[in-house]
């Protein structure tokens, strides 16, 4: 049996270790654009900010393909999936014929189309060579924006302050961390950034990059030009969808996967930041480690003959660390009732629906029960009984 | 099997019952580990019933308790609470004997006399009492008065015989101190009233209430006890005596008396004696009794009566088979001895109103109708004996002999022989130029926890070594006999070049010609007494503080609530004090500061905790050399 | 493989858990010389309460562990020497991702150096045939250690046993104080 691999995030290694679980001799090839072993995505802006080597990011040793019996195509991307064929054409011509197919090729940081974004000096922070780019820009310049008060663009001003170089962060929303925080909640987080030196900008649309002779000048703004040297654009991921062409996979924003990772396609199979689960009637992409980690592995078992399913709800859910302060959401914040409760060990925010269960909860400064709060909502617990 | 391994004649024993499947206390030691390190630490508190509250140690849970009592609030409490444990156990047993000699007094206690006509009236004089014309019961009433008077008094005035018995210089400095005590009974229940919830919140006014509590237990209690013991049963003077297990007989009817208080143990003696024939018709050879605990010790060192057990070893003292009775009165007698006694024809017998055990005979004991009820009980020692008769017993053959009755007067005798003026000036003399480089007072219990350790004997042929003379009282005092460490034998063997010198000339002077033995076994536990009786009388001679001297104390094996308020009358004193194992202070900074530095600022004395032998005892001995050094010697 | 297992109508909330297992992941194994290390030993098990009942709340070293997938370190391992799931605190960055998905709340944060603690199944201890820490330290037996296999046998035959009480003692039913205490809602 042949499979082939698209992406080498962590959703792809995990499939390859479910498979050798089962087979250990079974041909398998990973093909990534990228020109890098496995790395974890997870801790770019530590990398940025200088707090950690890069060493640490890569999370298995070099020989770990070798020992796995994995060929690999670095540095290659896939330009079309034949299904008929059942072969793959990458970017440089080759074609490769496979058995199973596992699609995790992740997704790709969404770049709006801003007057002047292209030139230089605009930056996505997504993969390791964003950082490195970033990183031999930052000595030149002072003052930097990033678009996008999400967390990636969250992590990355903190970097940015710790690298000694001002920055001011425009959302379009009306709160940082929108997808995680309510209003009450995100205004801590950015008294908080800003206590340590982020100028935050919320409710901003951002409509051009200014630049003078061909460099950055500054972002315009509806009502001012915030002058700067730097842009980072942070205002989320997209599927990276790029080597679908024929009509016969199945997709809407991502690949349309159920809950065992199968496409309509009985021998292709997706998992990670690409895959758009059907799971409890619902239909969602969730780029989250998490996720891409249980499905990686679920697909993997499942190519292999398994009948393995992914049972809990692909429920949102975040963790981080911003300045010291650990910022934990999961679920939906919004319901029929609130519960705060504030002490010196911090914030724990619930929302409930009309059965008294737990929508959503926000945790500030002590995160170590969020996932006790995660199963709650998966399990749909009413909050009484769960002892409160 | 169990994991601690003990000396032979125990662990013989201990075997002995693993084959029979009878369990002891090492067994349930071992179900009982790890133990409750809140315990340990002295951090729980139940005082009340919003309660149990416990402090965590390691600072992420909770800090106070529900009432808001820190750690250092909640320790100190019960501290003090099992000071007055150890107290009320020692001035329980003063007024019992107190009213025993009330009795005798008022002619209604037949069987009890004044024996010590001597001691009688040298307290009388000390408690300021006009002898001249009075008959001695007519004495002997006021004394009684006098001794009432510290459980009764309500005048705030210091304890009769704190003023009698209290070195003068520690006297003087408690009065600075605001912890003179006036009426026993009013501080036990003072210090109860102050540790019940919301009451004393100042851990170093609670501790400054431990202090009191020392003074009420060396004064209420043990001296007062051990006075009254003396006059009533005669001031002990040295005798040699055996001891451990192999005392007990086949062949005769072994009564093994344990508990504390003579009042019971002398009546039962003296019938055994005047039983003697009955017991031969019945087939036996003798009467034999023998001691357990610390009534054995104050008939020992008395009558030379053999020591068959100390505390750890009542259970296994029955695992023998060969006790035909058990009798007991007060204190450290553990409930287990009765399901072991079931397991023989061992009649077990208490005594005591207040101490019963299912399981066991009671045999209600009253002064007034002593010798009845001793002859009684006598009786039904020797039919138990005859139901034996044919049965296996397991005696191990081990014993060892030393030496007993080294009351002060008795070492004032000898010493009398060398300097009849100046009897304390040959040991000063000798303190002084380094042949007794200090001395160690030992008291306290076998504990189970580090008798497998020999704790006890480790440190003491240490201290020894460094010419440190020993003296000890209670059941540490029968762990030294049965280790030989009190037989003249071990003056050679185990002490320094000086020390040896002083015990081969003071063994001259007593007479046999043989050296007195480097430890020195000054009675049962209320007889510390005498050890303070010493350090004072040491002091006074010298013309310093207690804290001054080259001495220390040490429970080398903690055990009993009595110990910590012994310990306490001993810091109070002045006294460095080992302890060993750690006492339940360390949840507290205020409580371990306070006893192990600050409080020798006030009395001079500290808390040292060392559970290592060789270390302990090297502690002790460079606290010794501290205190020489200030005095220039 | 051996596991720990929780009987939640035994643990009477006395804490002795906790505090063994502070003491065993000290520097000293002490008690007496562990309260006094800078920083403290951190417990690995918190017993909660849960209406009338408590129960000491752990890692459950799940077969399917949620902390381990979570883990974009790989700092979150088994250990296939004990079937543990254990941390490696030099991989850890302290992301929290592992508190996240924790369906048990038993993974605890180390704020201060930013790395994860856990139950790490006292890997000393089995190594030399002791039981882990809190088990050892429980009084009541509450957390037993032993092959699943036996942890459910002695389950079947307690459920068993109950059966048969509750058919043979109807009317004078023994109880036990801790029920008795539970039942007035004491605890």
């Amino acid at each position: 049996m042949k499979i082939v691999i698209i992406g080498n995030g962590v959703a792809a290694l995990n499939a390859v270790e479910a498979i050798r679980e089962i087979d250990k001799n079974c041909g398998i090839t990973i093909i990534s654009k990228e020109n890098e072993s496995f790395y974890t995505p997870c801790f770019l802006a530590n990398y940025l900010s200088g707090e950690i080597a890069k060493d640490r990011l890569y999370l298995k040793n070099e020989r770990f393909y070798d020992e796995q019996r994995v060929e690999t195509i670095f540095g290659n991307a896939v330009a079309e999936i034949k299904v008929e064929e059942r072969s793959i054409r990458l970017s440089d011509g080759r074609e490769l014929f496979y058995d199973t197919l596992l699609i995790a090729a992740g997704s790709n940081p969404i770049m709006p189309k801003l007057p002047n974004i292209e030139g230089g000096g605009v930056f996505s922070f997504k993969t390791m060579s964003d950082a490195d780019r970033i990183i031999s820009n930052l000595k030149k310049i002072n003052s930097a924006v990033i678009v996008g008060a999400g967390f990636i663009g969250l992590e990355v001003a903190e970097a940015f302050i710790k690298k000694g170089v001002g920055v001011t962060v425009i959302e379009r929303d009306n709160r940082v961390l929108p997808r995680m925080l309510d209003n009450e909640t995100a205004e801590l987080v950015t008294s908080h950034m800003e206590k340590n030196g982020v100028k935050i900008m919320t409710g901003k649309e951002v409509k051009a990059i200014c630049r003078k002779k061909g460099n950055i000048a500054g972002i315009d703004t509806k009502e001012e030009i915030i002058p700067c040297e730097l842009v980072v654009i942070a205002v989320g991921v997209a599927p990276n969808l790029e080597m679908i062409r024929d009509n016969s996979i199945k997709v809407d924003k991502g690949i349309i996967v159920d809950d065992g990772m199968r496409t309509n396609i009985p021998n292709i199979y997706a998992a990670g930041d690409i895959a758009e689960m059907e799971i409890q009637g619902e239909r969602k992409i969730n780029p989250i480690w998490f996720y891409a980690a249980k499905g990686g592995r679920i697909a993997g078992l499942n190519m292999m003959g398994l009948k393995k399913r992914y049972a809990a709800p692909f429920t949102d859910m975040n963790v981080v660390t911003l300045f010291g302060l650990p910022v934990f959401s999961a679920g939906i914040q919004r319901g029929s009732k609130t519960l705060k409760h504030q002490d010196s060990k911090g914030i724990k925010k619930i929302y409930l629906d009309e059965n008294e269960c737990i929508n959503g909860v926000q945790l500030i400064k002590d995160v170590a029960k969020g996932g006790l709060y995660l199963s709650l909502i998966n399990k749909r617990v009413p909050y009484s009984l769960a002892g409160g | 099997m169990s994991m601690k391994t003990f000396d032979p004649v125990t662990q013989s024993l201990i075997n002995r019952a693993e084959e029979m499947g009878i369990e002891t206390g090492i067994n349930r030691l071992e179900s009982q580990l790890p133990q409750c390190g809140f315990g340990q630490l002295g951090s729980c508190c139940r005082m009340c019933y919003m309660g149990p509250c416990r402090i965590d140690p390691f600072g992420e849970g909770a800090s106070k308790g529900v009432c808001g009592a820190t750690a250092d609030v909640i320790v100190c409490r019960n501290l003090l609470r099992e000071e007055v444990g150890g107290a009320a156990s020692h001035v329980g047993h003063a007024r019992h004997v107190v009213l025993a000699f009330q009795k005798m007094v008022e002619g209604k206690a037949p069987g009890y006399k004044i024996t010590d006509r001597n001691k009688l009236m040298e307290i009388a004089s000390g408690l300021g009492i006009k002898t001249e014309g009075k008959s001695d019961m007519g004495i002997g009433k006021e004394v009684v008065d006098k001794a009432l008077e510290d459980i009764s008094n309500q005048n705030g005035e210091p304890m009769n015989w704190l003023k009698l018995r209290a070195p003068s210089r520690e006297f003087e400095m408690w009065k600075e101190q605001g912890i003179l005590v006036s009426n026993a009974h009013n501080e036990i229940e003072e210090a109860m009233h102050r540790t019940s919830m919301g009451n004393d919140a100042d851990p170093v006014n609670l501790l400054l209430a431990c202090l009191k509590m020392g003074l009420v237990d060396g004064y209420a209690g043990l001296n007062m006890a051990t006075d009254f013991h003396d006059i009533l049963f005669g001031t002990p003077q040295i005798t040699t005596v055996e001891a451990n297990i192999g005392v007990l007989d086949k062949d005769k009817v072994n009564i093994a008396i344990h508990g504390h208080n003579p009042v019971l143990s002398e009546k039962i003696l003296e019938w055994a004696f005047k039983m003697k024939e009955e017991a031969k018709k019945r087939g036996a050879l003798d009467i034999n009794v023998v001691g357990v605990c610390c009534t054995g010790n104050e008939l020992t060192m008395r009558h030379g009566v053999p020591l068959a057990a100390h505390n750890l070893q009542s259970e296994l003292v029955l695992i023998t088979g060969a006790v035909d009775a058990m009798v007991v009165d007060m204190q450290c007698i553990w409930p287990s001895l009765a399901m072991i006694a079931e397991c023989f024809h061992t009649k077990l017998i208490t005594t005591e109103p207040f101490v019963k055990i299912p399981g066991a005979i009671h045999v209600p004991f009253d002064v007034e109708h002593a010798d009845e009820e001793a002859k009684n009980i006598v009786m039904m020692a020797i039919d138990s004996f005859e139901e034996r008769k044919g049965e296996e017993v397991h005696i191990p053959k081990e014993k060892s002999v030393g030496f007993a009755g080294l009351s002060v007067e008795a070492i004032v005798g000898v010493l009398k022989k060398i300097n009849s003026s100046d009897p304390l000036k040959p040991l000063i003399d000798n303190i002084a130029d380094g042949n007794i480089y200090g001395v160690v007072g030992f008291a306290g219990c076998p504990s189970i926890k580090l008798r497998d350790t020999f704790m006890t004997e480790k440190m003491t042929k240490e201290l020894l070594k460094n010419n440190v003379l020993v003296v000890t009282t209670g059941c540490t005092a029968q762990i030294c006999i049965q280790a030989g460490l009190m037989d003249s034998s071990a003056t050679d063997k185990y002490c320094g070049e000086g020390l040896k010198t002083v015990l081969h000339a003071l063994g001259k002077a007593a007479g046999p010609d043989v050296p007195l033995p480097p430890v020195w076994h000054m009675g049962s536990c209320v007889d510390n007494a005498r050890i303070g009786t010493l350090l004072g009388a040491l002091a006074d001679r010298m013309g310093v503080k207690i804290s001054q001297l080259p001495v220390a104390g040490s429970a080398p094996e903690l055990v009993q609530e009595k110990a910590v308020s012994i310990g306490t009358w001993f810091l109070a004193l002045g006294l460095f004090v080992h302890i060993a194992p750690s006492p339940r202070i360390l949840g507290s900074p205020v409580a371990t500061n306070v006893l192990t530095k600050d409080l020798e600022g006030i009395t001079g004395g500290k808390v040292y905790v060392e559970l290592d032998p060789v270390k302990a005892a090297a502690g002790i001995i460079s606290h010794i050399k501290h205190k020489r050094t200030e005095l220039g010697i | 493989m051996k596991e720990i297992f929780i009987n939640i109508e035994r643990c009477t909330a006395c804490k002795s858990c906790e505090i063994a297992c502070a003491v065993e992941h000290s520097l000293s194994k002490e008690l007496f010389s562990a309260i006094f290390e800078t920083p403290l030993p951190a417990k690995r098990v918190h017993v909660e309460k849960a209406f009338s009942f408590s129960y000491p709340v752990k890692c459950m070293h799940c077969a399917d562990a949620a902390c381990i997938a979570g883990c974009p370190t790989g700092a979150m391992y088994r250990n296939h020497e004990f079937g543990s799931v254990n941390v490696n605190t030099d991989k850890c960055m302290g992301c929290w991702m592992c508190a996240m998905v924790c369906p048990f709340g038993a993974i605890i944060p180390d704020y201060g150096i930013k790395v994860a603690q856990k139950c790490d199944f006292c890997p000393d201890r089995l190594r030399k045939g002791d039981e882990p820490a809190c088990v050892e330290a429980c009084p009541t037996n509450a957390v037993t250690f032993g092959e699943v296999k036996e942890l459910f046998k002695s389950k079947r035959l307690l459920s068993a046993e109950r059966a048969a009480k509750a058919v043979l003692v109807r009317e004078d039913k023994e109880i036990t104080p801790l029920e008795m205490l539970r039942n007035i809602g004491n605890i």
